[in-house]
């Protein structure tokens, strides 16, 4: 098992510099010029595009900036942003605890209602309630978030007189006002993550039930509760751990969709700002970060199945 | 099994999931339709009430905290640089500023003016004026020194600094004791003083710049206006509290404001429906008429106004290149084009067509609407206009159409995509094919900055001196002559009109530009947003003017 784990945390340093090579090319290849951007309106002659050029070191032949980059991140420096001059750590720090509590409470929502309706659904087939849960999951994969939270902001605005508070207001200052601000973005993309959860949860569960030492519980008089408690829920959930590793990539790329619609100063809402903007340090700074996070956390479900499932050799 | 159970393991679950996509694909519920009277397109947009120091029907009250916002943040918060509004007026001030009613130049720190000859100009500033109590100015007073450094900044000869054009014809600035400062020009420069009105032309301390360089972070700013900016998050929100040593006997009259950014405008009118926002202004798409609509039926309350903004519409051709370069091809363009059609499909009626100058903005210097309305292009019905449209063309050698291709962004569309969307099918009725291609926001103004562009939707914004308009659009040397367009004959009366000391005289030579360029078509002009400031009914004394964005700042107060 530590083999594995020191192999695979090995096999991270070529994926990262893949990954940091193409964040940092791509964003050069979208046609649209930075300077432009910044300087909108302005009637900017070549001499004046080559200067500001230069004083962003975007003169430099492309892999001198990338060498020139990846010493600076390497020593903790994510660079500044071209349009507010902010050190891009200093805004990422700002930016992924947002979205780190959107995507945990998201996930726990999802959990909290995917895995009581996936064994329901199961253990109870084929009735009106497996039905209904069932109609239920594909309801939750097919309506689209941003419908479903614009629906909500409507009906809170138009019955109730009331939507969150405008500016994000940290877990550490009030909880309460913190929780008013996130509760409903969390319950809408942990809805839209709880169809897979549970038809996942529904799929496995039931093949689990089918098994022979399952058979022999039930033979033995093992009550429901027990049979589902100890033997078959550990083993259905195993693969919906897996999913679940893709899901956090999942909430990543929905939340720019619900810190939009809410004014949630994220992460997802700042990757696209600045990427319509070009802003190069920010956009290399925040998908580096992302890439590195979803590939760690991919990582700790792989190993996660060790201790989940004994049958399960490292090699 | 039976046949039965087995039909509904099947469908059942299809059944219940069909009802919630069919739930989420259901229109939503149609809106209200309106009354007649709001369905009728609506006169020449109403100007906001003249704005009293302190309103008839109540005194004013002191106290309480402005809750506003933007749609998006400003990537750089000096208005010298920076092309979008921000929080200027709020903290900084300008020498002078328009008259909401009528757009005449008042004085703001500046007491008085005289022209001493055509070439000189003398400017007496307001004394005891102090700036914000703030390192690493700390409150000291505003002086003529003041002036000079601000103004040659303002003229600073890189292409950042993009109002230089306007404060380049001063030759000299000079203080002359501490409270008047002299400009001096190679030339006389009438509009001048136009300039020294627009509110990004504020006035800044050497302090600042030396220490910070620019004022690019809105935290750093140190004005002489009425709000102090204490606390910003970028991208979240931000706030001012009221300047303790502001010049003005008893104002600002509120303790402060806050402003947050909220990109999504159903966000924003939730926030204005519940009370959580108190005014959303007109700035770039803050709110749109249908969405006004929407929110009059909810709260009737609320206080909408529309006023003339200083950004045209103008669709503008290369002309330079292929078939734009052909006058006929332009005409037969600009014949085409329903200006009043565009208004009614993009902004629900609320907007007026204009000519090379905005009558509504400036009457004693535009072509008046009566005139501009009976003119080809503008008239209506269409008909005679597309016959002689069709003729056009067929002489430029088009007989069975042409194709075009043309570039648009989402990026406020409504200035941009939307137009460019009518026009498209306004020109097929003669027979021109308009290629729309979609650019994200920095390929398109990398097209317009390096004149790649063909054929697009684009606002201009003005200041209401035509001369802001004619100098940088229509000169063939303006800095954002985007549709590359020379005439010598325009050229020369724009910049004879510069130097005009006699205001009819001047007036004659730019109606004489505005029927050469109608003439020449080499943009197509075509109307006017007339944009929405709405607020809570409690907020008094906000009248904003087209340029001066957020209004008189310091007269603002809140009735509860």
């Amino acid at each position: 098992m530590t083999q594995y784990f020191v192999r695979r945390l090995l096999l991270l340093i070529p994926t990262v510099f893949l990954v940091s090579v193409f964040v940092f090319s791509i964003i050069r290849f979208f046609p649209g010029d930075v300077i432009v951007v910044l300087f909108r309106d302005a009637d900017l002659t070549q001499a004046d595009r080559a200067r500001e050029r230069a004083r962003l070191g975007l003169e430099r032949p492309i892999h001198e900036q990338y060498a020139i980059w990846v010493a600076s991140v390497l020593r903790g420096d994510l660079g500044r942003s071209f349009f507010n001059k902010q050190p891009v750590l200093e805004e990422m720090k700002l930016r992924i605890p947002v979205t780190a509590e959107l995507g945990l409470l998201a996930i726990l929502f999802g959990l909290v209602l995917a895995i009581p309706t996936g064994v329901v659904s199961a253990v109870r087939q084929d009735t009106w309630m497996d039905y209904l849960m069932r109609g239920f999951s594909i309801g939750a994969l097919s309506v689209p978030g941003f419908w479903i939270a614009t629906v909500v902001i409507i009906a809170l605005t138009l019955w109730f007189r009331w939507i969150p508070s405008l500016t994000y207001v940290p877990l550490v200052k009030d909880p309460v006002e913190n929780l008013k601000q996130f509760l409903i973005p969390a319950v809408i993309l942990g809805i839209s993550m709880s169809g897979t959860l549970m038809r996942m949860t529904r799929t496995t569960l039931l093949e689990v039930l089918r098994q022979d030492y399952i058979r022999t519980a039930w033979a033995k008089g093992l009550r429901e509760r027990a049979i589902l408690g100890r033997h078959a829920l550990r083993n259905a959930l195993i693969p919906v751990v897996t999913i679940l590793g893709v899901e956090v990539a999942r909430v990543v790329s929905a939340s720019v969709v619900m810190e939009t619609i809410f004014d949630l100063p994220g992460v997802g809402k700042y990757i696209v700002d600045t990427i319509v903007v070009r802003d190069y340090p920010a956009v290399q700074g925040i998908n580096l970060f992302l890439a590195v996070f979803i590939l760690v956390v991919n990582l700790l479900v792989d190993v996660s199945h060790g201790y989940l499932d004994p049958r399960v050799r490292f090699r | 099994m039976s046949r039965s159970s087995v039909w509904l393991r099947s469908i059942g679950p299809g059944v219940v999931a069909l009802a919630f996509v069919l739930a989420a694909c259901a229109p939503a519920a149609a809106p209200a339709p309106l009354a007649p009277a709001q369905q009728a397109a609506p006169a020449a947009p109403a100007r906001p009430a003249a704005a009293p120091a302190a309103p008839a029907a109540a005194a004013p009250k002191s106290g309480g905290v402005l809750e506003i916002a933007f749609n998006d943040e400003p990537a750089n918060w000096d208005d010298h640089i920076s092309p979008l509004p921000s929080m200027a007026p709020f903290a900084y001030q300008a020498l002078l500023r328009h008259n909401p009613e009528t757009s005449e130049m008042e004085p703001l720190l500046a007491k008085s003016w005289e022209w001493q000859g055509p070439t000189t100009l003398v400017v007496r500033l307001q004394q005891g004026v102090k700036w914000q109590n703030k390192p690493p100015v700390n409150g000291r007073e505003f002086t003529a020194d003041d002036v000079v450094f601000s103004i040659k900044r303002l003229a600073t000869d890189d292409a950042r600094f993009l109002w230089r054009a306007d404060f380049q014809p001063v030759k000299k600035v000079e203080a002359v004791d501490k409270y008047t400062a002299k400009f001096t020009f190679e030339k006389p420069f009438v509009p001048f003083l136009d300039k020294l009105a627009n509110y990004k032309a504020w006035m800044g301390a050497k302090e600042v710049f030396d220490q910070y360089g620019d004022a690019s972070a809105v935290i750093r700013a140190v004005g002489t206006g009425p709000y102090m900016v204490t606390e910003h998050r970028a991208g979240v929100d931000g706030k001012a509290v009221k300047s303790a040593n502001f010049w003005m006997k008893d104002r600002p009259y509120l303790d402060g404001l806050h402003w947050t950014i909220i990109n999504d405008e159903g966000q924003r009118l939730a926030a204005l429906r519940t009370g959580k926002l108190h005014a959303i202004y007109q700035t770039w798409g803050g709110v749109t008429t249908a969405s006004v609509r929407a929110l009059q039926r909810t709260n009737p309350d609320v206080v909408a106004k529309t006023l003339a903004v200083t950004w045209p519409t103008i669709l503008v051709m290369d002309n330079t290149r292929k078939p734009f370069n052909d006058l006929r091809v332009r005409k037969a363009i600009h014949l085409a084009i329903d200006r009043q059609e565009m208004i009614n499909v993009i902004f629900d009626g609320v907007g007026h067509v204009v000519g090379p100058v905005d009558w509504a903005l400036v009457p004693q210097w535009a072509i008046s609407k009566a005139e501009l309305e009976k003119m080809p292009g503008w008239r209506q019905p269409k008909d005679q206009d597309i016959a002689e449209a069709k003729k056009l063309l067929a002489e430029a050698g088009y007989p069975s159409g042409l194709t075009i291709e043309a570039e648009a962004s989402e990026y406020y569309k409504v200035l941009n995509l939307r137009p460019m969307e009518v026009a498209k099918s306004q020109l097929a009725k003669i027979g021109v094919t308009v290629n729309i291609n979609l650019q994200d926001q920095a390929t398109y103004f990398d097209w317009d900055n390096t004149r790649k562009a063909y054929f697009r939707a684009r606002g201009f914004t003005t200041y209401p001196d035509p001369d802001a308009m004619l100098f940088t659009r229509y000169y063939s040397k303006g800095g954002r002559n985007v549709g590359n367009y020379k005439d010598s004959a325009v050229d020369d009366l724009i910049e004879k009109q510069r130097s005009e000391l006699d205001s009819a005289k001047r007036k004659q030579m730019i109606l004489d530009i505005q029927k050469r360029l109608i003439d020449q078509a080499p943009y197509i002009f075509t109307f006017v947003e007339d944009s929405w400031a709405v607020h809570q009914p409690f907020v008094k004394g906000l009248v904003p003017h087209p340029s001066d964005v957020f209004g008189r700042t310091e007269q603002i107060w809140l009735d509860k």
